[in-house]
């Protein structure tokens, strides 16, 4: 009876089947990579604003501290978005008449919030305090990342459960003195033998006990 | 084949709330100016933002809207608490009102107000909701046309400028009942400037008939307050001193009191009811007799005779109320002055009156039962009923009127038929929240701020005047009363501020001084209603009617009270006391009666009294009287808003000479029948020991017992934690609680028909049970939120980690891990979990998104839910203690259910800490955890309700 | 003896030719179009059934609270349950070298399949959040949280998933021989394409056969204890919960003897109606009819045995929950349910004792219909009569199945049905070659007694 296949079919069926492992295989890898990518995340994308406050320049090079706009963290849980009237404080004086500054300007003159966009917004059933962090001596940069060098704001990390656990489940090495929270470079910090020594000593002082900060209720409820 | 089945359609459809609101939306936020829409746009950025988990994708960069400037004390993210009052039935409820960025989302007790100390009623929880009503008026309107308030301005002016050339004839203020000062003084100052209009007021559900009891007894009106607290016997005739009402908080508080010092063994506290139907009051009362209202005013003469109270002689009594009595009478003799004998507010004033003279007699006067002048503001020469209105208005007298906060069309006995006597009036201006039955038939309607949005004041029932400030401004075009009031003499400038201020510059000064400031922020001033003494005079013995027709008696209803908070979700869903039922008020029949007619309920009935009928489904009560029919006020609506066509008015049945008790009535089946919606079917407790009693012996500790031994791994002990003690003893079944956890929790309203398929969404619900005889049974309450067990089910079955336990004790519930296998709930023993089968909150509109708790997750579909103690609160109270580096203080955390509880039943705390309040109670010896067998060790436990003790019966 | 072989070799040819003319030419076509057809409408109503529910949420449904699971979970438990004959049938009666089998094993296997495909769906559409059903999988999720590996959903979800895998694994390398056979049959090209791709190139060479028996035999091997795993898993989803009437330890051997029980009756009814409509009389033979009677009627009684110990337990144990349940069953709002269940169970059953009922097609389909019907009645009422009364008076409730509960079931019953048509359509649904090594070795025991 004649042949119905080439020799090669084989191979061929062969092939199919080890491709098809591989597809479903490659397919699984490529959720997970794109579920964790920047694209996904939005990290490191800096973000449009109507206003191109520049966190470096006031921050970085002008030096102020991160409470002095963002004034509740200490207080509450949120940082806040610096009212209108924040800004006004100074460019009432410098800058007056820049064209760039025209919607504070305006926002202040007509009582209409300035519109920003939000960069490190968690889901609505994720709440953070930042009072309580701050508070236990977590530096800004820890989630933030160097607000100090960034022209636009960013996402420094991606923000997510998985972020907050690693710190969560291991605080020691994340603690700093809570009064030097802002500072932004901590670089050269472990190497002076003390300092490598802080993170324990904080959490005895303040009784943190990391098996308490994985309770769910903690961020969720 | 349609993608959404009609069914469904039809179910999502009837769940009013929802589609009312969403019919509302488009036009929620009409005639903002610029300013209120700056506040409006941070509600609605709020709201967004508390969209929680509706969608499961959402943007990850939001949009946000910083103040322009941050108004002075404002800390982005945490709550503001101010003190001030709402109103119900005239009387101030004063309220420490939460507020997150400038939204009220909550109302508490004010903790240092000596009247309500801190408690409320499901009423003042929910006024909360009536501020965000979508229903409500959001401009003025002629003859129910939008218009803009010049143009009835402009009336009002051209009509005052017509008053003032003749004095005011023609003129009739019809008013609510109204205890402000403030108004007071402007009324007084109005029928001063035009003596000859006159003002009348009308209260559904007022005091009239206790007042007269009081003239009866005493020659003069008197307010009469009784003072349980010092009450060691009790003996109320039909009285429901625990029942709803602006009185329950401060009266249950007293009541509780007493108990409390108890159980401690200070003092009785011995409680006996003669009531037709039954009461919050006589549920908790250790015998409650069943008797007719003709049965109650025997009783109360034959009490009276017992007691040798003069000119009365004793009429027969059956064998079981001549026991009744000898109890009642041993009862009172054994605490002489420290008695409170009342007879139902809704009872023949002669009977009442002789109450009176029995507490004269038994030395109560001044002691339980404080008499005060009235603290609702009377009418001069209390000419000025409804009554006399409407025949004003048939003889021609009246030619212009104005009407503030009353709605007589709907809520007026039918024969006085307000409607028509409206048509006889020229110029008919109204003045409410809703544009209502009687704003229908006005030309002029202008619509009213909300207490929460408001200048103004008001007595509370212990007479000390809370002051009323806004925590929010008006979301719509509305104005005070105060300045209607005003604007109606022509004063288009008044300022209610100022109006307020002018009302207490004597003593307070004016407005930026510190006095004026303190009182601001105390949110009432610390002066009490003088007490005044007055000796009874000996009255004419009262003649008892004995019919043996059936009598309807007409009350209140517990949840929307006389319609005015008919469309306030919150309270049509609630489930009322003893019935459960929502969303529907019923005809109550004894069970003989049932079974003589062959009713089950839902058959419905026609009710008839003379050529006066209507029709209604009946509900079998155990333990009411066969000769009487029991029905609700506050339904059968017919204004378009939440409360139109839910339930059956009951106005066509009463008449101004007997609008709280019908005599004569007839009963017969229709053969119809109505669906009912209720949230538990069955309340025969059986053999079950859920509610338990116990001596009174048993409140002293008992020696810890071992738990059963058990599989689960044993937990780590760490500090806190946490657990609660709910006594079965003082619990009233008010509700309080139910509404608290609703609004604390953003706990959704599902609607009539979700309800009435098992689908309700409470946290915290209350258990109603009878044991024993169905025709006499014993009465039992039982508040079950989730027991957090620490051996929980729930938390094995669930296959993704949704249900966990955490550190503190809590069993937690992660609404945005769980998938909504719903195995939590198949495994949980006391069916505490709630699920939401559709979407039941991504509906609402933007008004009642901003009343949400922005401290608590929005549920969207598909997900569990359930009591989680107030974790939000839990957390809070601990950053708290942690940034000051101590412990969390005992009774520092107090979830909603327990800061509401009038009667401290609940209470919540550290079980770990040997000196907490709920440590004392767990040691008790009536404490019990419910389905102990089940070995699920619960935190939430029980202790047993006190059995009288033995002695108390026998005289 | 050369007059016998020949004779032999028209018997295996005559096997191979009535299992292979099926799919290359079928008969009756006109009557196959006419069940698939119905098959596909149901198969739709399903697909209707489940976009509404996935619209506008569980609500959809008639559960509440206390009853949260409804007729899902019980056909979810039904299905699973059906599909374990296949893997019994054939897994174990290989192993046991049951040669009667082999006229059965094929097409019970693909009932099997078909089943547990049916069942397995049923919890993802029952989920509040289908969309996250992936959660219950554990996968490194940037949650950095796994699932709970107490919960007997979670291995649930491993228990179908295995089960799923093994039986279709079983079910294709038993089938390989013979789809070479068809392709040796096949007139049309594309037939043979499309019949020589799945057979793998398959040869019959000695070599080809000693993997094979190795492959399958293994396969078997793994399959045997799924069996009893598979459906002593799901039983925890009841026995877990402290629920009267559902946590007993009879639950596990109780849900398997159920479980294999409703599967010889389906592969019963399956037996007779294909015999029945392919002329099948000499593979099917009355004692193939026989051995499924004989087993239909042992695992039944065991499963009344089940029944018998959950009543004595209730009664010897006196808790007060479980008698209550136990008065439920009786005469609760579900006793249709379960008397329901022991009448369609075990008394149609009882005729199963005399040879003749077991061998007569027509008695041997009724029985096997309602005992199927008997097993879903006793499913629901496990579920419902435990969860409308529970503990607390004050949260009993009801429970009504909703219209779109009713037809998701019977569309559930469609898809069933598209695919098992599908599979007599196209592919040898009984094993030839293993019908002719049987006949081979019968014949040569023959041969030896003779000589």
């Amino acid at each position: 009876m004649p042949q119905i296949f080439r020799p090669s079919a084989d191979i061929w069926l062969r092939a199919a089947v080890v491709m098809v492992f591989f597809l479903v295989l490659g397919g699984g890898l490529f959720a997970t990579g794109l579920a964790r990518s920047s694209y996904a995340t939005g990290q490191g994308w800096p973000i449009e604003q109507t206003v191109p406050f520049s966190h470096k320049h006031h921050a970085g090079d002008l030096g102020i501290d991160c409470r002095y706009c963002h004034v509740d963290v200490e207080r509450g849980p949120v940082a806040g978005i610096p009212p209108t009237y924040t800004c006004m404080t100074c460019h009432s004086q410098v800058w007056t008449g820049a064209p760039m500054l025209a919607p504070v300007r305006d926002s202040l003159a007509s009582g209409q919030p300035l519109v920003w966009t939000r960069v490190a917004k968690l889901p609505g059933y994720v709440y953070f305090d930042h009072q309580i962090h701050i508070d236990r001596g977590v530096p800004c940069v820890e989630c933030h990342g160097r607000m100090d060098q960034m022209p636009l704001a960013y996402r420094a990390h991606a923000l997510e459960m998985r972020f907050c656990l690693s710190c969560h489940r291991d605080p020691a090495p994340h603690l700093k003195p809570p009064d030097m929270v802002t500072r932004m470079d901590w670089a050269g910090w472990d190497l002076v033998a003390a300092h490598r020594a802080y993170g324990a000593a904080a959490m005895k002082r303040f009784h943190i006990e990391p098996a308490k900060l994985t309770d769910c209720g903690l961020c969720h409820r | 084949m349609p993608m959404t089945p009609p069914h469904i359609a039809r179910s999502r459809l009837s769940d009013r709330d929802l589609r009312r609101a969403a019919a509302e939306f488009p036009t929620a936020f009409e005639g903002l100016s610029q300013t209120d829409r700056r506040d409006l746009l941070k509600v609605m950025g709020a709201s967004l933002a508390l969209a929680g988990l509706a969608g499961c994708h959402q943007d990850p960069h939001p949009e946000a809207r910083p103040y322009v400037r941050v108004p002075d004390g404002i800390v982005l993210g945490q709550s503001r608490a101010y003190a001030t009052a709402v109103t119900f039935g005239g009387y101030a409820q004063p309220v420490l009102a939460t507020t997150h960025e400038g939204r009220p989302t909550k109302l508490e007790g004010l903790p240092d107000h000596p009247a309500s100390q801190g408690a409320t009623d499901a009423f003042t929880q929910a006024a909360l909701l009536g501020l965000y009503d979508p229903g409500r008026s959001k401009g003025p309107a002629r003859l129910g046309q939008p218009t803009d308030w010049a143009q009835i301005d402009a009336a009002m002016v051209a009509n005052a400028a017509r008053l003032d050339a003749v004095k005011g004839a023609g003129f009739r203020l019809l008013s609510g009942a109204i205890t402000s000062p403030t108004l007071g003084r402007l009324i007084d100052a109005m029928l001063q400037r035009w003596p000859q209009a006159r003002w009348h007021a009308f209260e559904p559900v007022n005091d009239d008939l206790r007042l007269e009891a009081a003239r009866q007894a005493f020659g003069r009106p008197l307010l009469v307050r009784p003072q349980l607290e010092a009450a060691e016997a009790v003996i109320s005739f039909d009285d429901d001193l625990l029942g709803p009402g602006p009185f329950q908080t401060s009266q249950a508080r007293g009541w509780a009191a007493r108990r409390a010092a108890y159980q401690r063994g200070q003092g009785g506290s011995e409680l006996l009811t003669a009531e037709p139907a039954p009461s919050l009051t006589g549920a908790v009362s250790q015998h409650r007799l069943i008797a007719s209202v003709a049965g109650v005013d025997r009783l109360v003469l034959a009490l009276a005779a017992a007691l040798g109270v003069g000119g009365v002689a004793a009429p027969a009594l059956a064998a079981t109320q001549a026991a009744w009595l000898a109890e009642a009478a041993a009862a009172l003799r054994r605490a002489g002055g420290a008695s409170y004998v009342g007879v139902g507010a809704f009872h023949d004033p002669a009977i009442q009156a002789l109450a009176l003279r029995i507490n004269d007699r038994l030395g109560a006067i001044g002691r339980t039962t404080v008499l005060s002048q009235p603290l609702i503001k009377a009418t001069p020469g209390n000419s000025g009923s409804l009554a006399a209105l409407v025949a004003d208005a048939h003889a021609g007298l009246v030619d212009s009127l104005a009407i503030f906060d009353a709605n007589p069309v709907y809520a007026a006995p039918a024969d006085l038929e307000v409607a028509g006597a409206l048509q006889k009036v020229r110029l008919r201006f109204h003045a409410g929240l809703h544009a209502d039955e009687t704003a229908a038939l006005c030309h002029w309607h202008a619509p009213v701020e909300h207490d929460l949005e408001t200048w103004g004041d008001a007595l509370a029932v212990d007479g000390r005047p809370s002051l009323i400030q806004p925590l929010v401004r008006p979301f719509y075009a509305v104005r005070a009363r105060s300045v209607l009031l005003q604007n109606l003499q022509g004063d288009l400038a008044a300022d209610p501020r100022r109006l307020l201020a002018a009302t207490w510059t004597d003593k307070l000064g004016d407005l930026d001084s510190p006095a004026w400031r303190a009182a601001q922020e105390r949110g009432f001033l610390d002066e009490p209603v003088t007490a005044v003494t007055a000796a009874s005079a000996a009255g004419p013995a009262p003649a008892t009617s004995a019919s043996n027709a059936l009598t309807v008696l007409v009350r209140p209803d517990p949840a929307v009270w006389d319609g005015a908070l008919a469309n306030n979700p919150w309270l049509q869903e609630l489930p009322r006391p003893f019935t459960s039922l929502t969303w529907d008020n019923v005809v109550a029949v004894a069970p003989a009666l049932a079974r003589r007619l062959g009713l089950k309920n839902g058959d419905v009935v026609q009710l008839a009294a003379g050529a006066r009928m209507l029709e209604g489904p009946v509900w079998i009560m155990p333990g009411q009287d066969p000769s009487t029919l029991v029905v609700t006020l506050g339904f059968g609506r017919t204004a378009p808003g939440l409360g139109q066509a839910v339930g059956f008015d009951v106005a066509p049945l009463r008449t101004v000479g007997a609008s709280w008790r019908v005599d004569g009535a007839t009963l017969t089946p229709t053969g119809r029948s109505l669906p009912l919606a209720t949230t538990q079917d069955v309340t025969t407790l059986g053999d079950f020991d859920f509610v338990r009693t116990a001596p009174r012996t048993s409140v002293a500790p008992k020696p810890p017992t071992p738990p059963p031994p058990s599989f689960y791994p044993p937990k780590p002990e760490s500090r806190p934690q946490w657990g609660m003690s709910i006594d079965l003893d003082v619990c009233i079944g008010c509700n309080a609680c139910v509404v608290a956890c609703q609004a604390e929790n953003n706990v959704p309203v599902v609607g009539k028909t979700q309800v009435a398929k098992g689908r309700h969404m409470h946290w915290l619900r209350v258990d109603h049970y009878e044991a024993g005889e169905p025709d006499d049974p014993a009465f039992f309450n039982q508040p079950v939120p989730c027991m957090h067990c620490e051996q929980a089910p729930c938390e094995m079955g669930c296959p993704v980690n949704a249900a966990v336990h955490s550190d503190d004790g809590l069993n937690l519930q992660v609404y945005n891990r769980c998938i909504g296998t719903r195995t939590c709930s198949s495994y949980c023993p006391y069916k505490v979990r709630r699920f939401n089968w559709f979407d039941f909150t991504g509906g609402d509109p933007p008004e009642l998104r901003a009343a949400r708790n922005p401290d608590v997750t929005v549920r969207s579909r598909g997900v569990m839910e359930k009591c989680n103690y107030c974790l939000q609160r839990i957390v809070a109270g601990k950053i708290a203690a942690q940034v000051a580096g101590r412990d969390i203080a005992d009774g520092e955390v107090r979830t909603a259910c327990q800061q509401a509880c009038p009667t401290d039943a609940i209470v919540f705390g550290d079980i770990s800490d040997g000196a907490s309040q709920v440590v004392a109670r767990k040691a008790q010896g009536r404490n019990y955890a419910l389905l102990e067998e089940a070995n699920t060790r619960p935190r939430t436990t029980y202790l047993a309700r006190l059995a009288p003790d033995a002695g108390d019966g026998d005289g | 003896m050369a007059s016998q072989d020949a004779a032999l070799d028209a018997d295996y040819r005559h096997v191979t030719r009535e299992v292979t003319r099926i799919p290359l030419a079928f008969p009756h076509k006109r009557t196959w179009w006419i069940a698939f057809l119905a098959a596909l409408t149901l198969l739709g109503l399903y697909l209707v059934s489940a976009g509404v529910t996935f619209a506008v949420g569980i609500g959809a449904w008639g559960n509440d609270i206390p009853v949260n699971w409804g007729i899902a979970i019980s056909n979810y438990i039904w299905w699973i349950g059906i599909g374990h004959a296949g893997t019994l049938i054939s897994a174990m009666l290989l192993l046991m070298r049951q040669r009667w089998r082999n006229s059965l094993n094929r097409f019970a296997e693909a009932m099997t399949l078909f089943a547990v495909v049916c069942g397995g769906l049923y919890p993802i559409i029952h989920l509040g959040r289908p969309w996250f059903f992936y959660w219950m999988a554990p996968y490194p999720a940037t949650m950095g949280v796994w699932p709970q590996f107490k919960s007997p959903l979670t291995w649930d979800f491993f228990a179908v998933l295995t089960y799923l895998t093994v039986s279709a694994m079983f079910w294709y390398v038993g089938i390989i021989p013979d789809l070479a056979a068809t392709r040796d049959r096949a007139k049309r090209h594309s037939a043979q394409v499309f019949f020589g791709v799945l057979a793998l190139g398959w040869r019959g060479a000695a070599r080809h056969w000693a993997r094979w028996r190795q492959a399958y035999r293994t396969c078997a091997a793994i399959a045997v204890p799924l069996v009893i795993s598979v459906h002593s898993e799901i039983s925890m989803i009841f026995a877990a919960g402290p629920e009267p009437g559902w946590m007993s330890t009879v639950f596990p051997p109780y849900f398997v003897l159920g479980a294999a029980f409703s599967g010889f009756a389906v592969v019963a009814m399956i037996a007779t109606v294909t015999r029945r409509a392919f002329g099948l009389q000499d593979l099917i033979t009355e004692k193939h009819l026989d051995m499924l009677g004989r087993l239909t009627l042992a695992t039944g009684m065991m499963t009344a045995y089940g029944y018998f110990a959950d009543v004595f337990g209730a009664l010897y144990g006196g808790g007060r929950y479980e008698l209550h349940t136990l008065h439920e069953r009786f005469f609760g709002e579900v006793a249709w349910a379960y008397w329901g269940a022991v009448i369609l169970n075990f008394v149609p059953l009882q005729l199963l004792w005399l040879r003749r009922w077991r061998v007569a097609p027509v008695a041997l389909f009724l029985v096997g219909l309602s005992c199927t019907i008997g097993m879903w009645c006793e499913r629901y009422m496990l579920l419902v009569s435990t969860l409308y009364r529970d503990y607390l008076v004050s949260s009993w409730g009801h429970f009504w199945p909703s219209f779109w509960e009713w037809t998701l079931f019977f569309g559930s019953i469609g898809l069933w049905l598209t695919l098992f048509l599908l599979f007599v359509r196209i592919l040898p649904m009984i094993s030839a070659f293993e019908i002719k090594e049987a006949t081979f070795e019968e014949e040569e025991a023959a041969e030896a007694s003779r000589g």
